[in-house]
């Protein structure tokens, strides 16, 4: 006992040596105005953009931003309890930027955007700090695009590929299956040397809460690190969260690892900074969004990267989430982020109540860059699919006049009608990318023609079943990751064999 | 367009400087006309405030405020407001000086929008962080 008496007491000792008393000079402001969440401070001449200010009110230190620098006013926001800030505190520069812990410890974790752990797990050890804000990766550190990022999602994988460094929007309305993307795209990262950063902004904390207990029970959050922004919080967590979420990304990058980050969604994100924004004054432009409200994203997204291997090699990947008002992609915060992004995975309403589910629309989906990151066979499979899925669309529409059809565009039907059997996936379940290679081969090369329609998936699964049990096309599938002869006779012998044990073939 | 309270103030401390007491007389008659024109006379407050900061700036006049824990002497105000003299090239220092037993011990310095604060109370605080730590 009297052990750790003396080692308090020296540790307090050493403490108490090493401290030096000094008197800095400080820069001051008092507060003029407060509300919801923004302050007006007098004084502070020396306050410098995006600086770190300390409120002194009631005994505690409240952390703000500096966001306005006027004549004689600083505009900030605040970054925790307001309430408890009065006219006429005071306010004290601290000659820092705005910056939150990053780091291996991160992981595993749900943290607030100031980097403080929400889980009830402890504290964490962050090993650095790294700004909030940061100018993107400049064009000489940076490489192209070309290993993909496997989202276990069909319909993704095979039309609309994604690259390690790509920056793809996830787009469509309301309750439509977004986030289950996201997520299905995490949990699939799983062994694909991947960090993942799931960035909530104003979302609901009971929805949070589900993604996290999902995560855990597919042990994805061995490497997901969740930065959370609820709906409860206020608009100046809303608005640095995604750049929080991004340089604790960033601090994988700089190890040379790869990144995944989604922004869940940056609609309300946006939304955040109206807020801010008007509240501070500032000119309202279109749908009383501030002027500036392209940068607000621009640079965000400009901080996803490939880079060379000079570099590192790490990259970062983005996932941003737009949630659009009835379908209308036009709007101002949609046609902005489309046209920052590399491409888009437009969810439509009207697939997603048919059944079709994930609700990918073939025709207004793209990815600018994805393609040169597909793995040969996938590309040699998938090659013109994203053409044929939106062609067999337009066909269908188009059948529903005539009965006969000459022989070609009735096949075209058939197969076309197969092939989004074949797309619907259900949640949780991402594939992998071999399976997905098997069976869209069966596919084009006609071995699922004489399947009935509704019997696709059942004759998916079990194909995939029999071919893992059976046979090692799916293993020479993920070790060659091309279509070579003998990795094609081996696909095609499974495919026979197994059809030979079916009974619903149409004859 | 709106007049700033700073460019009514700067404009003032123009006119009224290096003029003789009648020609200041007349100045302040032909400001006062300008503010009631522009109907600016209620922000006369806000006018004055920033005046007498340009005034004081402009002859070398720095406020600053010292408070203790105790009542000083005056060799230390004099100490304290050569001090000042030196880091901010002021010609005058009106020292207005303050007591609250709070500090402790020590001083608190404050000038313009800066504060030195060398008091107990903030030592004895950064401490208690330093061992929390």
């Amino acid at each position: 006992m009297s052990t750790t008496k003396d080692f308090i007491i020296a540790q307090l000792k050493d403490r108490i040596a090493g401290y030096q008393a000094e008197a800095k000079e400080q820069t001051v402001g008092r507060v003029l105005k407060v509300s919801d969440g923004i302050a007006l401070i007098s004084g502070l001449s020396d306050a410098m953009m995006s600086e770190i200010l300390l409120f002194k009110s009631g005994g505690q230190e409240i952390v703000g931003v500096a966001l306005n620098l006027e004549e004689n006013l600083v505009g900030a926001i605040i970054l925790g309890e307001f309430t408890a800030i009065k006219e006429g505190d005071e306010v004290v520069c601290t000659k820092r930027i705005l910056e939150v812990p990053v780091g291996s410890n991160l992981v595993g974790r749900v943290v607030d955007p100031l980097g403080v752990p929400v889980d009830g797990k402890g504290k964490i050890e962050a090993a650095k700090f790294y700004p909030v804000e940061k100018i993107a990766p400049g064009v000489i550190t940076r490489a192209s695009v070309k290993e993909p990022v496997q989202t276990g999602i069909k319909a993704i994988d095979a039309m609309i590929p994604i690259g390690r460094g790509q920056r793809e929007l996830i787009i469509g309305d309301r309750q439509i299956g977004k986030t289950a993307i996201a997520i299905d795209t995490i949990i699939n990262q799983k062994g694909q040397n991947m960090k993942c950063i799931y960035v909530a902004i104003g979302q609901k904390e009971s929805k949070i809460a589900n993604i996290v207990a999902k995560l855990e029970e597919a042990g994805a959050m061995a490497y997901t690190t969740i930065v959370l922004a609820g709906a409860s919080n206020s608009a100046s967590l809303l608005y640095i969260a995604p750049y929080t979420g991004c340089a604790m990304a960033e601090y994988f990058l700089d190890q040379g690892e790869d990144v995944l980050i989604i922004y869940d969604d940056l609609s309300k994100h946006a939304v955040a900074y109206r807020e801010i924004s008007l509240l501070l004054r500032r000119p309202p432009g279109r749908e009383a969004y501030p002027g500036d409200v392209f940068y607000l994203h621009s640079r965000l997204l400009e901080r996803a990267c490939k880079l060379n291997t000079d570099f590192g090699g790490g990259s970062i990947t983005a996932l941003p989430i737009i949630e659009t008002q009835a379908g209308d992609v036009s709007a101002y915060i949609p046609t902005n982020v489309i046209s920052i992004t590399d491409g888009q995975i437009y969810l439509e309403p009207d697939l997603f109540y048919q059944g079709q589910r994930p609700a990918v629309n073939a025709g207004l989906s793209v990815s600018r860059v994805g393609s040169s990151a597909q793995i040969k066979a996938m590309k040699k499979v998938a090659g013109k699919m994203r053409l044929e899925a939106a062609q067999y669309r337009e066909l269908a529409a188009f059948a529903q006049f005539g009965s006969d059809l000459d022989e070609d565009t009735r096949k075209k039907l058939e197969r076309g009608k197969r092939l989004y059997e074949i797309f619907k996936q259900d949640q949780y379940l991402p594939v992998p990318v071999a399976k997905q290679v098997l069976i869209y081969y069966c596919l084009i090369n006609g071995y699922i023609d004489d399947v009935p329609v509704e019997k696709t998936h059942e004759f998916e699964e079990g194909l995939i079943k029999y071919a893992d049990l059976n046979n090692q096309a799916l293993t020479l599938i993920a070790e060659k990751k091309e279509l070579t002869e003998e990795v094609e006779t081996e696909i095609k012998k499974v495919a026979e064999d197994y059809k030979a044990t079916l009974d619903y073939l149409i004859k | 367009m709106k007049i700033s309270a700073r460019q009514y103030a700067e404009s003032l401390a123009q006119a009224i400087s290096a003029s003789s007491d009648a020609d200041v007389k007349v100045a302040l008659d032909n400001f006062a006309k300008i503010m009631l024109e522009n109907r600016d006379l209620n922000r006369r407050d806000e006018i004055l405030a920033v005046f007498s900061q340009i005034w004081d700036q402009a002859q070398g006049e720095l406020a600053a405020e010292f408070t203790g824990a105790r009542a000083v002497s005056d060799q230390t105000k004099t100490e304290v407001a050569e001090y000042l003299k030196a880091k901010t090239g002021a010609k005058k220092i009106v020292l207005t000086e303050k007591v609250e037993a709070d500090v402790l011990g020590g001083f608190i310095l404050r000038y313009e929008d800066k504060v030195i604060d060398a008091s107990l109370k903030r030592s004895l605080g950064d401490l208690k962080n330093e061992m929390n730590k």
